[in-house]
């Protein structure tokens, strides 16, 4: 099929040179360049794009600048496609959506017959009686009630975000945002304009403000020029700002990136969208508002009908009727709403064309061709009433109705800001107000449509955010536009309905009537009720009919009644745009590629990537047995560069740490470590470490791997307060660390350590030294977490991947092996030592976790110290226990209850078989009175079983802590 | 998103910082009441109208205070620590050891 | 300056090691102040490419601070200009590269296209006076450098700091968040070559040359050694 399109000046956006094929609904099609998929196919006289959501009826463009439902279409990898906007491509392919069979013979369409036992509501009203009855129908509602279908083997594109800063942000480049945009620029700021059509000029780029359109022609063209060469105002077209945030935060979305734009001043010019009429058929293919079919003959040269009548409620219909004449259509009567003629020149030039004129008339129904497939005529009656219509018709043939029922502001962005709406009874219209300062509002979204006003207004709203900047003393004057363009009453309930309120959602006005009869008065209760507004327009068309037949019918105001609540986003916006590049940050230590390179299983601890164990993971256990058992027999190294290290340095560097942990560091000598709890003022175990005094004036502490960031904080916060003469530094990253534990542990060490006595009275345990390490400085402590003996090396970060090569090629005598944090967690729990954390929880004192020995009450002050005091002080409720199993019990798991009768008295926290010790091993909180040790505390594990343990006291291996003294 | 004056770092993105908590008057431990020490611990006033808070600049690592409206989310005003903090901090003595 | 393909470095190669030297696998790498430094990553690379984009790994070059009330005095009798203001940076004539954080953390960053022994040496400890404590920022932060007229477009896709020219010209310096990493990052000249420094923490290093590379690509930029900084012969 090949397309006739109208002359220039007609087709701003269409490449006549360049035609492109096309499929749609199976069949070929040609357009041009420059065409949305929706205006080459009207070109070709195709209208019927798609089938409404719930009676399935026929549907064409309604807005052509994709802000309804009807142009939805389907494309191979993406469903919900608004064909007024998407730009056509050479092959594109694009189906229907919402029909069985075909769309042009829909099956579902024979719901529209049904319409009466589909009432509004009908979701809430069925399917709850009899129980059991929703499992029937759900299957076929899913399938009835869907839209397009997801492409599930799709492949992801690259979405990203990326900020942008601007003094100005001018959101819709119709005449208003160009003026404004001008006008700031002028004082050397930079201007961002937001237009989401693909071209400038709004209302300019299609609509004629004066009788041939030669002044809008050229005002669009004088305006644009000067944008475009005014280098401090960047333009982004195809671009939506889709929501308003605090202190001008502007999301907007174009192409695959969502564009975070921080604006100093933002001025809203985005317009207000025409409404429809209320009549019976009024969704039929071939009626539109004045502004599409304007659209279509100003941007795409396509002649949207044979023969036309223009309904409307202002004067702008006019000009409408004038243009589609003066491309050829035949124009067969304009009806006017309004009683009273308000502009004679228009209706001198009507006249002069011989277009008749039906004065406080309106189309009462739209007769349809077979199938409700397209339009053929309207039944036109003298309005008697409000709403009401008198007996004679008049009936007129015609395939083109353009309807202006008024317009609505955009006010979506406003509102969400805080603005108010409110009604003018006089205006027939809503008008915002009360915008938070830095937030400016300009042209018909602010009530002005004289295009004189219009550009005023662009200057005025610029002015202001000029103001604001302190860039002009001008005291901007402020513009008023007394026309009215909005009809008192544009809805004409019909007997047989059909009259539609809400075209996405198939709402007719009885339903909203109704909604208020059940009972839902509260707009924002018929709107969940009756789901008006919720549809993929989201109420540009609705709202205000809405607003009005809630207010008649509840005796209301329609101020009161109001709208729904605006919420970003403000267009549908794909889950991509909002996730992006994913940015998760992750840590590695520098011995990471090591631990890869010996097929270590890496485990996330909080950002952290560490080795759990080495070996393949199906064999689990038996890697971590057999680490655990190195370490008890021969040695081992860990990789501890995870955890958190802080030094506290200066003359009261003893005093901060006394205040911060519940130990005394006051007198801690000299080269010595101490451990170190750390309580939040509820008094709860909050994290651990080890202090090591460096100096008079320094130590260096270690934290939990989770733990380092809030210690940190909770540190420094403090010293804002006492100001102590201390510097308090989070060294995390700048020290590798590592644990060699074992038997062997002195030999590995004294092949690399020179400068520092090793011997057993020369760093004994508990010591700290500081030496150099095959010649890298390190730090040394001796430690015992893993109960053996055990050097733990710090070492600046950048030495630390060199340092792990060291030791792992000196131990190499001693079958030195790595182990990971499963084997560590084991070894730990062999000597009872506690991780903080795990083995605690929000509401862990140092008494139930056996550190009463580390909490020391003579100091004046730590952390947390009166709460202690006060929870130690009450009778004690828990208490964590260790408890054993035999190696064939079924193993509990951490989380499982441990009860007593039928009460939890508390949870097992840790639990591991210990080859050392032949069995199950694990910590538990317990009743204080099943503490003692040969008690039994039933557990009850996977499966619901019951098992008894047997309390024993801790630590379950090498009581006498011989081991780690050696 | 919302920004914040850092009286160090200048208006940042307010996902740049952390919340640390009202800044409150703590009792003196060793000598105020189980009752008082509780509601300074557990309770808070809640109330509407200005409150002063503690908010970390966490890049920087930069404690400071902010004074915000509870209602209309409005910070008034951002400053130094110092301001409000000058003096060196001690405690009282635990009286139980004291007197033993 | 000797020169070694570094593709898996020996364990006995520079017991110190930028935290992303594997992800210049293939690159051609000399010694710089003791550790091993990308020199030479693609054939082709000149000055041209620094215009277009290039991000270039100085982590393994020298680099020291200290903070404290008595920092600035410590620095000042050690010859070295001090920005005038907080979250300011100077270049020094031997192009030494000055933060200032905040009021009294300074960090001092050595040439990394020459070795920075002297100033080692001469910085090696701070006085033991109370009030002027060292800094670990050589090992704590990995310093990358993101060349390129896109270079305030790439920082836009990772940070909420308005990085333009305009607002960000050389000597600016912002603590602040990069791709969800704590970041300081300095506007500031390499050989006459204007570009972001951005230090951030070395435990994150692979994710944030990642994240800047992403970003980098979209301007046809890409990896560089320190080579391409010196002047064309």
């Amino acid at each position: 099929m090949t397309s006739t399109r109208l002359p220039a000046p007609m087709g701003l956006l269409i490449d006549r040179g360049q035609p492109l094929t096309f499929e749609f609904a199976g069949q070929h099609y040609q357009g041009l360049a420059g065409d949305s998929i929706a205006s080459a196919l009207l070109a070709n006289q195709r209208w019927l794009l798609s089938r409404s959501f719930k009676y399935h009826r026929p549907r064409g463009p309604l807005t052509m600048a994709g802000q309804d439902a009807n142009t939805l279409v389907q494309l191979p990898d993406e469903p919900n496609v608004l064909a007024d906007r998407f730009p056509l491509t050479a092959g594109l392919r694009a189906e229907g959506q919402n029909y069985s069979g075909s769309l042009d013979n829909d099956r579902g369409a024979a719901l529209g017959l049904l319409g009466r036992f589909l009432p509004v509501g009908f979701y809430y009203r069925t399917f709850f009686r009899p129980l059991g009855v929703w499992d029937q129908w759900e299957k076929f509602i899913r399938k009835t009630a869907g839209l397009g279908h997801a492409d599930l083997d799709f492949k992801p594109q690259y979405h990203d975000k990326a900020y942008r800063f601007y003094d100005v942000v001018i959101v819709g480049a119709g005449p208003a945002g160009l003026q404004a945009a001008l006008t700031a620029a002028t004082a050397g700021v930079s201007v961002l304009l937001v237009e989401e059509q693909s071209l400038l000029g709004g209302a300019l780029s299609y609509h004629q403000f004066d009788a041939d359109g030669e002044r809008t022609a050229q005002q669009r063209h004088a305006l644009v020029e000067q944008v475009q060469s005014t280098p401090n105002i960047d333009v982004m077209l195809n671009a939506t700002c889709n929501g308003w945030f605090t202190d001008n935060y502007l999301p907007v979305i174009q192409g695959n990136r969502m564009h975070k734009v921080r604006a100093r001043e933002c001025i809203v010019a985005s317009g207000a969208y025409e409404q429809h009429v209320v009549f019976r058929n009024n969704d039929l293919p071939g009626i539109l508002l004045c502004s599409a079919a304007e659209r279509l003959m100003s941007w795409y040269a396509v002649k949207p009908g044979q023969r036309a009548v223009v309904l409307t409620g202002n004067d702008e219909g006019y000009s409408t009727a004038l243009m589609l004449h003066a491309q050829g259509v035949d124009v067969a009567a304009v009806v006017d709403l309004r009683p009273e003629l308000h502009s004679p020149t228009l209706a001198q030039a009507l006249a002069e064309q011989q277009i008749p004129l039906m004065q406080h008339s309106t189309v009462f129904e739209a007769l349809a061709t077979k199938g409700n497939k397209h339009l053929r005529g309207v039944d036109i009656r003298r309005i008697s009433g409000r709403g009401q219509v008198d007996g004679h018709s008049t009936i007129i043939d015609c395939d083109l109705l353009c309807m202006s029922g008024g317009y609505m502001p955009a006010y979506q962005l406003l509102c969400q800001a805080g603005a108010q709406l409110s009604y003018s009874d006089e205006r027939c219209a809503f008008s915002l107000s009360n915008l938070p300062d830095h937030l400016h509002i300009a042209g018909s979204v602010n009530g002005i449509h004289s295009l004189d006003k219009v550009l005023a207004d662009g200057v005025r709203a610029a002015t202001r955010a000029l103001v604001n900047m302190g860039l002009s003393d001008g005291t901007p004057e402020t513009v008023t536009c007394t026309r009215v363009v909005n009809p008192e009453w544009p809805i004409f309930p019909h007997p047989k309905g059909k009259e539609f309120v809400d075209f996405d959602e198939d709402l007719q006005a009885k339903d909203i009537v109704n909604a208020t009869k059940l009972g839902y008065r509260d707009i924002q209760l018929v709107k969940r009720f009756s789901t008006v507004g919720m549809g993929p327009s989201q109420g540009r068309h609705s709202a205000l009919p809405t607003a009005r037949l809630v207010a008649d019918a509840t005796d209301r105001s329609v101020t009161e009644t109001g709208v729904t609540t605006a919420r970003p986003p403000f267009h549908a916006e794909k889950l991509a745009h909002i996730a992006g590049r994913i940015f998760s940050p992750y840590r590695q230590t520098a011995m990471h590629h090591r631990h890869l390179e010996m097929g270590a299983q890496m485990m996330p601890a909080g950002s952290w990537q560490r080795p759990a164990y080495y070996g393949p993971a199906a064999e689990r256990d038996r890697w971590v047995q057999e680490e655990a058992q190195h370490v008890r027999s021969k040695v081992g190294v860990i990789d501890v560069s995870t955890l958190g290290g802080i030094e506290v340095r200066g003359p009261d560097a003893a005093e901060f740490m006394n205040r911060i942990y519940t130990f005394a560091f006051l007198k801690q000598p000299v080269g010595r470590t101490r451990y170190a709890v750390f309580t939040n003022e509820q008094g709860v175990v909050v994290d651990d470490g080890v202090a090591s005094r460096l100096a008079e004036d320094h130590f260096y502490v270690s934290t939990t791997t989770s733990g380092a960031d809030a210690v940190y904080r909770e540190m420094t916060r403090w010293n804002a307060q006492w100001r102590l003469d201390v510097d308090i530094y989070n060294v995390t990253s700048a020290f590798s660390a590592v644990n060699v534990a074992g038997p062997d542990a002195r030999k590995v060490m004294e092949q690399l350590v020179q400068d520092v006595d090793l011997s057993p009275e020369g760093f004994p345990y508990l010591a700290y030294r500081e030496g150099t390490i095959g010649g890298i400085p390190a730090r040394m402590m001796r430690v015992g977490f893993v109960g053996e003996l055990g050097y733990e090396i710090h070492v600046p970060s950048s030495y630390g991947e060199a340092l792990w090569d060291l030791l792992l090629e000196a131990g190499k005598p001693w079958a030195i092996r790595p182990f990971g944090v499963e084997s560590q967690r084991l070894l730990r729990l062999e000597k009872g030592h506690i991780i903080v954390s795990q083995d605690t929880d929000g509401m862990s004192h140092p008494g139930e976790v056996g550190l009463e020995w580390a909490v020391n009450r003579k100091k004046p002050f730590f952390v947390g110290c009166r709460s202690v005091d006060i929870m130690m002080a009450l009778p004690q409720k828990r208490q964590l226990v260790g408890f054993r199993l035999p190696g064939d019990s079924p193993r509990p798991q951490e989380g499982h209850l441990v009860l007593r009768g039928d009460n939890v008295t508390g949870n097992v926290t840790s639990c591991e078989y210990s080859g050392t010790m032949g069995g199950i091993i694990g910590m538990a909180y317990a009743a204080v009175a099943d503490a003692t040790p040969g008690s039994r505390i039933h557990i009850r594990v996977d499966g619901g079983q019951t098992v008894a343990a047997e309390v024993v006291s801790l630590p379950f291996y090498d009581a006498d802590n011989a081991r780690q003294e050696l | 998103m919302k920004i914040m004056q850092c009286p160090l770092n200048g208006p940042r993105n307010i996902s740049e910082f952390v919340y640390g908590g009202e800044v409150r008057q703590m009792p003196e431990p060793n000598l105020c009441s189980d009752e008082e020490w509780a509601e300074y611990v557990f309770f808070h006033d809640n109330q509407i109208g200005l409150v002063q808070e503690w908010w970390l600049h966490a890049p920087s690592g930069y404690w400071f205070i902010a004074e915000r409206h509870t209602a209309s989310d409005d910070i008034v005003r951002t400053f130094d620590p110092s301001e409000r903090f000058k003096e060196r901090v001690e405690f009282a003595p635990n009286p139980e050891v004291s007197a033993a | 300056m000797s020169q070694i393909k570094f593709d898996t470095p020996t364990r006995t190669q520079f017991s110190r090691r930028s935290p992303i030297y594997r992800q210049q696998a293939g690159a051609l790498f000399g010694e710089r102040d003791g550790a091993a430094i990308a020199l030479q990553v693609s054939d082709d690379e000149s000055r041209a490419q620094l215009q277009q984009g290039a991000l270039l790994d100085l982590s393994a070059t020298f680099r020291t601070g200290a903070r404290g009330r008595a920092a600035s005095q410590w620095l000042t009798q050690q010859q070295l200009p001090l920005p005038a203001q907080a979250n300011q940076s100077v270049t020094t004539g031997d192009g030494e590269l000055i933060l200032r954080l905040g009021n009294s953390e300074f960090w001092i960053l050595g040439n990394p296209l020459r070795e920075n022994g002297a100033l080692a040496r001469q910085l090696q400890s701070a006085p033991a006076t109370a009030g002027c404590y060292p800094l670990s920022c050589q090992h704590s932060h990995s310093w990358f450098a993101l060349s390129g007229k896109c270079r305030s477009a790439v920082m836009a896709k990772l940070c909420g700091v308005d990085m333009r020219e305009s607002v960000f010209g050389s000597g600016a310096l912002a603590m602040t968040s990069v791709a969800r990493v704590s970041a300081i990052v300095v506007s500031h000249e390499l050989q006459g070559v204007p570009v972001f420094s951005i230090l951030s923490d070395s435990t994150s290093a692979t994710y944030m040359w990642q994240a800047l590379l992403d970003a980098l690509q979209e301007f046809g930029g890409s990896t560089a050694g320190i080579t391409s900084l010196l002047p064309a012969n």
